[in-house]
């Protein structure tokens, strides 16, 4: 069974499981709707300056809420005791590693879905420049996933991980962040500007350089 | 092999004289560029005398940046290839550069206080050093909660090696995030030979100041790691006398 | 003729008012510089002293450690000790 077979089926495995026990998906659909509401209620003074908000609340509600679902990310394992056990029936780590990631993923699209449109509404705000904002959207997401995954990992042995895992991943995600938060800026008010394209491939690179890192230091770090 | 050990713990601990020596060149360096700074250079043109703060921080910052890379690079060496050698040294590096860390935050906002009229200010330099030693504090809180564990190791020198990209990464993202704030007045320039002395006296002294602190600390944590070989050796030798009358029976 | 005066110091007043403004903000942010202005020397030893207590800290901290190790070491030697032959 070739890799990508294996990484298949652990991540539908994953999906039957987390389906099952629909809370998980709820409860952190409601984290991000109420992260949404607080910053509402922290920034907006008047109707006029919400748009400038729009992007900032976004992209930090979105990290705040993958936190939360990072800390839920291997629990099925860390409670059954088998990560061990699964990684050795899968010839090496990165099948596990892959198919976390992409849970991480689809948790995060599904928040994404639900608070882009909901922040918009909000703060009546338009994008001028859909496609930048969604790939944006996409390379930041997928960074976000492939970083959180590993630290996910790594730290779920590790003594007070929930208050570790923000410590860690908010500086690394810097980068993604104020990129993310600067193309989504530049699209709600309208501006072109050719800074556009250098943030896009800093998140391009950011997500190359960790979707070759992290599962190398994944396999090595938890190998026995 | 026990017997060796035994007669090694009634030795007391001795300091290795090239240490010793390093450590009295490193105090001269240290003082000899304080005495320097203090008296034979003069106050700077634009800033006064505020801008003497600049070559211990510049010197700090050397010493963080090269400490904090020498981390990673050892703790990446540790991951590919295990020893207890690799991973102290990673641990003094990331201690010894934190230190510095704080040193560099805490003497440039007393210095942006008069040169820019404010502590602090979102200019590139010092947003990435901020989140640099967030990172790093992150990684030695990681790595003391981790304790002795394999696991905590191994995950301590992964998050170290992350930290390296990362770094590199932040340094484009904060520069081109702070693009378009109005460019900071470059304050505290080498104006004559008098400060170039003493800025590379300072940057010297500071570098083998740090190295001695490095090696310092990297004898404590083998002499801990020994230690604890030694402690997990003897409970073993006392559980298996303890099974051996059994074992015979 | 008074109108053309009144007409004129009018629009003088109107016209200068910003720079009257200008000169008064300018002012004000000139005392306020002032009033912000630190004495260097005391950054300057305020500076220093802090990066000699965080190095002091360091080393005090790398002291207290090893003391520990130690009195374990001085531990262990005696439970060898107390088992015995050594070997």
């Amino acid at each position: 069974m070739n890799t990508l077979r294996l990484t298949w089926l652990l991540l539908r495995k994953d999906m039957q499981v987390t389906a099952r026990s629909k809370e998980l998906v709820g409860v952190t659909l409601m984290f991000a709707v109420l992260c949404v509401l607080v910053f509402s209620f922290g920034f907006l003074q008047s109707g006029a300056a919400a748009i400038r908000y729009v992007p900032g609340v976004l992209w930090v509600t979105l990290l705040f809420t993958s936190s939360v679902s990072l800390l839920r990310l291997f629990a099925p394992e860390e409670e059954g005791g088998t990560l061990a056990l699964v990684s050795m029936t899968t010839s090496g780590s990165a099948p596990l590693f892959w198919s976390k990631v992409c849970l991480q993923l689809l948790f995060s699209a599904l928040v994404c879905a639900l608070i882009v449109p909901l922040v918009l509404l909000f703060f009546d705000a338009r994008l001028s420049n859909v496609g930048t904002v969604v790939a944006a959207l996409g390379l930041g997401l997928i960074g976000q996933a492939v970083v959180g995954t590993l630290c996910a990992a790594l730290l779920a042995q590790v003594r007070l991980k929930e208050v570790m895992l923000p410590l860690i991943l908010y500086p690394m995600l810097a980068p993604l962040l104020i990129a993310g938060v600067k193309v989504t800026a530049l699209s709600v008010t309208g501006v072109e500007s050719p800074a556009l394209s250098n943030w896009l491939s800093l998140m391009m690179v950011f997500d190359l350089i960790f979707m070759v890192v992290s599962p190398w230091l994944y396999g090595r770090a938890t190998q026995p | 092999m026990t017997q060796t050990l035994s007669a090694d713990t009634r030795v007391p601990i001795r300091v290795p004289k090239t240490l010793i020596i390093w450590i009295i060149i490193s105090a001269l360096l240290v003082q000899a560029s304080l005495l320097w700074i203090a008296l034979k250079t003069p106050a700077d043109v634009n800033l006064g005398i505020v801008q003497k703060i600049f070559y211990f921080h510049v010197g700090s910052a050397f010493a963080m940046m090269l400490g904090l890379t020498a981390a990673s690079v050892m703790s990446l060496i540790d991951l590919i290839r295990p020893s207890d050698s690799a991973d102290a040294l990673a641990r003094s590096f990331l201690e010894v550069g934190v230190v510095f860390a704080f040193c560099v935050l805490t003497s440039g906002p007393l210095w942006a206080r008069k040169s820019w009229g404010m502590y602090w200010t979102w200019e590139p330099r010092l947003t990435l050093v901020l989140l640099v030693t967030l990172l790093a504090v992150a990684v030695l809180i990681l790595r003391m909660l981790a304790k002795d564990s394999t696991i905590g190791r191994r995950v301590g020198a992964a998050m170290a090696v992350m930290g390296a990209p990362a770094s590199y990464l932040i340094h484009f993202a904060v520069k081109w995030w702070g693009g378009n704030h109005p460019q900071v007045i470059q304050g505290g320039g080498i104006q004559n030979s008098e400060m170039r002395v003493a800025f590379w006296l300072a940057v010297v002294a500071i570098l083998s100041s740090a190295a001695v602190l490095v090696a310092t600390r990297y004898r404590a944590i083998r002499l801990q790691q020994r230690t604890q070989a030694l402690a997990l050796r003897l409970s073993a030798r006392v559980l298996r006398r303890q099974r051996a009358p059994m074992e015979t029976s | 003729m008074t109108s053309t005066l009144t007409r004129i110091v009018s629009t003088l007043v109107v016209a200068l008012f910003p720079l009257g403004e200008a000169l008064a903000s300018g002012a004000a942010d000139l005392s306020k510089y002032k009033e912000e202005s630190v004495s260097g020397g005391s950054l300057l030893v305020a500076a220093y002293l802090v990066m000699w207590a965080l190095v002091s800290v360091f080393v005090v901290r790398v002291v207290l450690g090893q003391a520990k190790t130690e009195a374990r070491l001085t531990e262990l030697s005696e439970q060898i000790d107390a088992t015995g032959d050594g070997g």
